[in-house]
């Protein structure tokens, strides 16, 4: 079981690694974008829509794959000054039982953003000749993410409580 | 049956305490909601997307970038210099120069964590090696980097903006400049009774051509910040172009005229970035998830009528609030914090005749004071790691500090025309 999950935890580090890495280039994406559309009204005289539609579709997808990156590495912002005094297994108990909240919600955005995708599939962006539904499928992606994120990261947090607990020197 | 408003607001806070990531806390207890109230998750889901896709959110992510890209390429080492030349020769000089130079980076960066990692890793050894105790120099240093969120451009601002929805980005901005340099001004006063007081020594200014190089260099990026705030202000460029432009001039500044930067160390800082910018969006989608619950609820409307059936004097009023978001920033970061008051307790100010924008920098001033207070000090825990010492004897080096950030805090609450002025002289 540890060796599995030691070997899942790589795993696991490994794609946070590169839906991290996507997520930067969609920022840096986002610079450029944002800023063919200041030298276009500029400099052309003429606003972009599709670049004004592409940007609100790369900012969900990155904010959407970094929020899923964040679980794995623990980065969002929590209150932790309350569960750090409690006894070490009540305190595993609880923040195993907080990462069941966050599959829960993952599993909620995983249907639901897939219901939004497959009724927006239909419709046409204006400007853009693609799919609506394209903007919402990171919806389901990221919350196919954060469902194994939390999973693995609470079999984590019980069996390192519990084997921790026979060696402790 | 539990009361909805009563579900949303205890089930949000039973998970805080429980140490549920804000963003989920949010999404979670609207979601819960929601299913009690008969309100789909699609709809919920459907918010926090759409939350997510408002294009002046495109700021944060970018000026946090700009910000981390100014630390690595050399700005910051450029702007001590500078305030170095400019107030180094008074008693106390080096901590006048950290409360300077924070004004300055405030102004380019707009973070005050990159401020205080930049700064404070130059500053404090170099006021260590003067003399100056360690603690001292690790309090000044958190104490005056809050007047980056204060100082605009400031992405705590577009996040309260768009919080509040309605409020204009540039007079926020430009509310900014008063109050953030008026923390300046007093903490600088501080430090001067600690330095006569402790014998802090003066530094001698360097040779006139000398210093006319240096005030050369920190001036070309004191000039990005201000071409960022006057496009914003006279409406050349939106707040996410701004921010895009500030990308590109802290780029040009580290490779090609500081030449601190190369280019491939530029997507490294990209990445280091991301968790950070891409988490607010998060937590800012599904903020604004609960605060559609919570006006479908009327929760703003129900704590406005509590707050004013509490007291009928403003004055008074407002000392309460003051008092609750310096208590809330003692247990949580800026970024939530703005989420989760800003449609509680803006709609309480406006109906006591307070302008959106005073309050906006109000609660970045009180916000700011709680980034330096333990137990959860964002800006405090940095400054410790950086000045190699601890939360208890910094917290006490910061005693003389606060009152000093206090006495702006009051006197931003108290006379609109610090921050309404700039504002309604130049966006009439």
């Amino acid at each position: 079981m540890d060796k599995i999950l030691r070997g899942v935890g790589v795993w696991l580090d490994r794609i946070d690694r590169v839906i991290t890495g996507v997520a930067g280039g969609l920022l840096g994406l986002l610079t450029l974008l944002v800023t063919v559309q200041v030298v276009a009204r500029y400099v052309l005289q003429t606003g972009l829509f599709w670049a004004d539609e592409l940007t609100g579709v790369v900012m969900l997808w990155a904010a959407m794959l970094g929020a899923a990156g964040c679980i794995w590495t623990d980065s969002h912002i929590r209150l932790t000054m309350v569960v750090e005094r409690l006894p070490p297994s009540v305190r595993t108990w609880i923040l195993t039982l907080m990462d069941g909240v966050i599959l829960w919600f993952a599993a909620v955005l995983f249907g639901e953003g897939a219901n939004l995708v497959q009724s927006t599939m239909g419709g046409r962006m204006s400007s853009l000749d693609i799919p609506i539904g394209i903007t919402y499928v990171i919806l389901p992606g990221a919350a196919l993410f954060m469902v194994v994120f939390s999973l693995i990261a609470a079999l984590n947090r019980l069996t390192r409580h519990y084997r921790g607990k026979g060696d402790q020197t | 049956m539990i009361p909805p408003p009563l579900l949303l607001v205890g089930s949000f806070l039973v998970m805080l305490v429980c140490g549920l990531p804000i963003a989920f806390c949010l999404g979670v207890s609207a979601f819960l909601t929601g299913i009690a109230t008969g309100i789909t998750p699609a709809m919920l889901v459907q918010r926090i997307s759409s939350g997510i896709q408002l294009s002046p959110l495109i700021a944060i992510p970018l000026f946090i970038l700009a910000g981390a890209i100014m630390a690595k390429g050399g700005v910051a080492k450029r702007i001590v210099d500078l305030a170095y030349v400019l107030v180094g020769p008074f008693r106390g000089g080096l901590a006048m120069v950290n409360c300077v130079d924070s004004m300055f980076f405030g102004g380019v960066s707009g973070s005050a964590i990159a401020d205080i990692s930049s700064t404070g890793s130059i500053m404090i050894p170099m006021m260590v090696q003067k003399g100056y105790d360690r603690e001292f120099s690790t309090a000044i240093t958190v104490a005056s980097a809050t007047q980056g969120i204060i100082i605009p451009p400031s992405h705590n601002m577009v996040i309260y903006a768009m919080v509040a929805g309605g409020v204009s980005v540039g007079k926020l901005f430009l509310a900014g400049y008063i109050p953030g340099i008026l923390v300046g001004l007093t903490l600088m006063v501080s430090c001067y009774i600690v330095a006569v007081k402790r014998n802090y020594p003066r530094e001698k200014r360097p040779p006139v051509k000398e210093s006319l190089v240096i005030v050369r260099d920190g001036m070309l990026a004191i000039v990005a910040a201000l071409v960022i705030v006057g496009g914003i202000a006279f409406g050349i460029f939106t707040v996410s172009e701004a921010s895009a432009i500030g990308v590109f001039y802290a780029l040009f500044l580290g490779l090609f005229v500081y030449r601190e930067m190369e280019l491939r160390e530029v997507w490294p800082v990209i990445v280091d970035s991301v968790k950070t910018t891409t988490s607010v969006l998060f937590l800012i989608g599904c903020s604004s998830a609960f605060a559609w619950m919570m006006t479908l609820l009327q929760v703003p409307a129900k704590a406005t009528g509590f707050f004013l059936s509490l007291t009928t004097n403003t004055s008074v009023l407002y000392l309460l609030i003051l008092t609750l978001l310096i208590g809330l920033g003692l247990i949580m970061d800026v970024a939530p914090l703005i989420v989760i008051v800003t449609p509680v307790l803006l709609p309480v100010v406006q109906a006591t005749g307070m302008d959106p924008v005073t309050f906006g920098v109000v609660l970045m001033l009180a916000l700011g004071i709680g980034l330096t207070t333990p137990p959860v000090g964002t800006g405090l825990f940095v400054g410790c790691a950086i000045g190699k010492t601890t939360m208890e004897k910094v917290s006490a080096a910061m005693l003389p500090l606060w009152p000093a950030m206090v006495v702006v805090l009051l006197l931003t609450t108290y006379i609109p025309r610090l921050t309404m002025t700039l504002p309604g002289w130049l966006m009439p």
